[in-house]
């Protein structure tokens, strides 16, 4: 039976760091922003409008955005996931008769693969396979290297309109972003004056985007604080948003901790001496 | 005697560029323990963050602790939550390879093991990584999690059961 002394022994060797050093960052300025309060969700649309740039259309920013990705498709397989967490970063997930592929940009080398043939790899003594594929690594399992071999011959690269049409339900693009983020802050009471968090112009999976958003609003109301800021959070534990993600994931779990520790007035969960809430909250929540 | 990190996050306060020290010191054991967990790609980038969200909040470290090991991987650990998908397929693949790195071992017993953390709730395989991967004593996983000791003993102590070991404490490592 495993004990923690194996689990020890079993860390993954890892490769030395590389050589960086350290540089402090320019302190930034930042304009004092006045709003006008106004009903959340049209605040919401507005402000995510003027992210986009005033008279640029939806369509343009969306395939600007997916210009910037490696848009490769797998011929016969379908999309079920896309997540892009930042410019030039991402995962997709395909499906077919049962079986999936992820695929990753930019590519990440694993050790311990052993080589099959060209660039296939695989886990030895598994069906797990792993392939390069320009900026990209594909992996999967299959009954055979010539299987998986046969599903990376349909990895191609597409047009940003066909990679944008090939996505699934899932996927937010920048088009829908405005009107999804609308959506997620239903049922949510917001401070006055909220902004939902900028477009950057990926596309991002529904789960992921629900997180930013509902962790920019329990952030903004904790640095907002005061009675009406533990009320809102109060109601955490009914937020649609949040509801539909626990299904999926913990990060409604790390949001409900910090609700009941503000309810706590301000003590992080177990009270750890000296620290509240208001000093661990942008790591925990990701503001 | 050397100047501790705790000196150098001090004077950071007014001379941003002493960070470096805490920086040069740690830098290494941050990606370690982040490569471990998501891989060497996404390592540079959860220990680059770690830092710079370490540096943003220097002012709030409690400058009674000498040593900002556990504070920072901390720091990495909530950065590491956003990458869960691709921490448990290193996992799953890890587990059917471990045994190649350690000897005495078999296959099945090392991929069981790796299994096992990979289904435990995050807040028990937290504290477990952080304590067999990253060599934190539990006083040091309560400053880095933000957690009371007890709490640290109580999720270790589900962890052991979860992972079918006997569940006896061990004793704290200072």
């Amino acid at each position: 039976m495993p004990d923690l002394e194996l689990l020890r022994r079993l860390a993954p060797p890892v490769e030395p760091a590389p050589r960086r050093s350290f540089t402090p960052p320019r302190p930034r300025r930042r304009a004092p922003l006045v709003l006008t309060p106004i009903a959340a969700g049209v605040a919401a649309l507005a402000f995510a409008v003027a992210q986009l740039g005033g008279g640029q259309s939806f369509a343009e920013a969306a395939i600007r955005a997916a210009e910037a990705s490696p848009r490769l498709l797998v011929d016969g397989w379908d999309v079920t996931r896309v997540d892009e967490w930042d410019a030039g970063q991402g995962e997709m997930t395909f499906a077919r008769d049962g079986r999936t592929l992820e695929l990753r940009w930019p590519a990440e080398r694993d050790k311990g693969l052993e080589r099959v043939r060209g660039d296939v790899y695989r886990y030895p003594g598994s069906n797990d396979f792993t392939a390069y594929v320009g900026e990209a690594t594909v992996r999967g399992t299959a009954p055979s290297a010539d299987a998986f071999a046969e599903a990376i011959k349909r990895v191609h690269r597409v047009s940003a309109e066909e990679w944008l049409r090939a996505l699934p339900g899932s996927a937010v693009t920048p088009r829908a972003r405005a009107a999804t983020v609308a959506e997620m802050l239903r049922g949510i009471p917001l401070p006055a004056g909220f902004k939902p968090p900028a477009a950057a112009g990926e596309t991002r999976d529904r789960y992921q985007l629900g997180a930013h958003v509902a962790g920019a609003v329990a952030c903004a109301w904790i640095e907002r604080g005061g009675e009406q800021a533990r009320e809102a959070l109060a109601t955490a534990r009914s937020w649609p948003i949040l509801l539909e993600m626990n299904a999926e994931g913990d990060y409604p779990e790390v949001l409900w901790s910090y609700a009941d520790a503000v309810a706590a007035h301000g003590e992080v969960p177990g009270g750890k001496p000296g620290m509240t809430v208001e000093e661990t909250y942008r790591d925990a929540l990701g503001c | 005697m050397a100047p501790t990190d705790a000196d150098a996050i001090r004077r950071s306060l007014d001379e941003p560029a002493a960070f470096g020290a805490v920086f040069d010191r740690h830098f290494g054991a941050v990606h370690a323990f982040a490569q471990r967990r998501v891989g060497v790609t996404l390592a540079e980038e959860v220990a680059a963050e770690a830092f710079a969200r370490a540096f943003a909040a220097r002012k709030r470290y409690d400058l009674t602790q000498p040593n900002a090991l556990p504070w920072l991987l901390g720091i990495a650990t909530n950065l590491l939550r956003r990458h869960w998908r691709t921490e448990k397929r290193r996992l799953t693949a890890y587990a059917k390879v471990a045994a190649q790195h350690v000897d005495g071992v078999d296959a099945a017993t090392a991929e069981e093991a790796i299994a096992a953390v990979a289904r435990l709730p995050r807040r028990q395989r937290e504290v477990v990584l952080l304590h067999v991967w990253a060599d934190l004593s539990y006083e040091q996983i309560a400053r880095a999690l933000d957690i009371p000791v007890g709490t640290v003993r109580s999720r270790l102590h589900r962890a052991r059961g979860a992972l079918g070991t006997d569940p006896i404490l061990e004793p704290s490592r200072a």
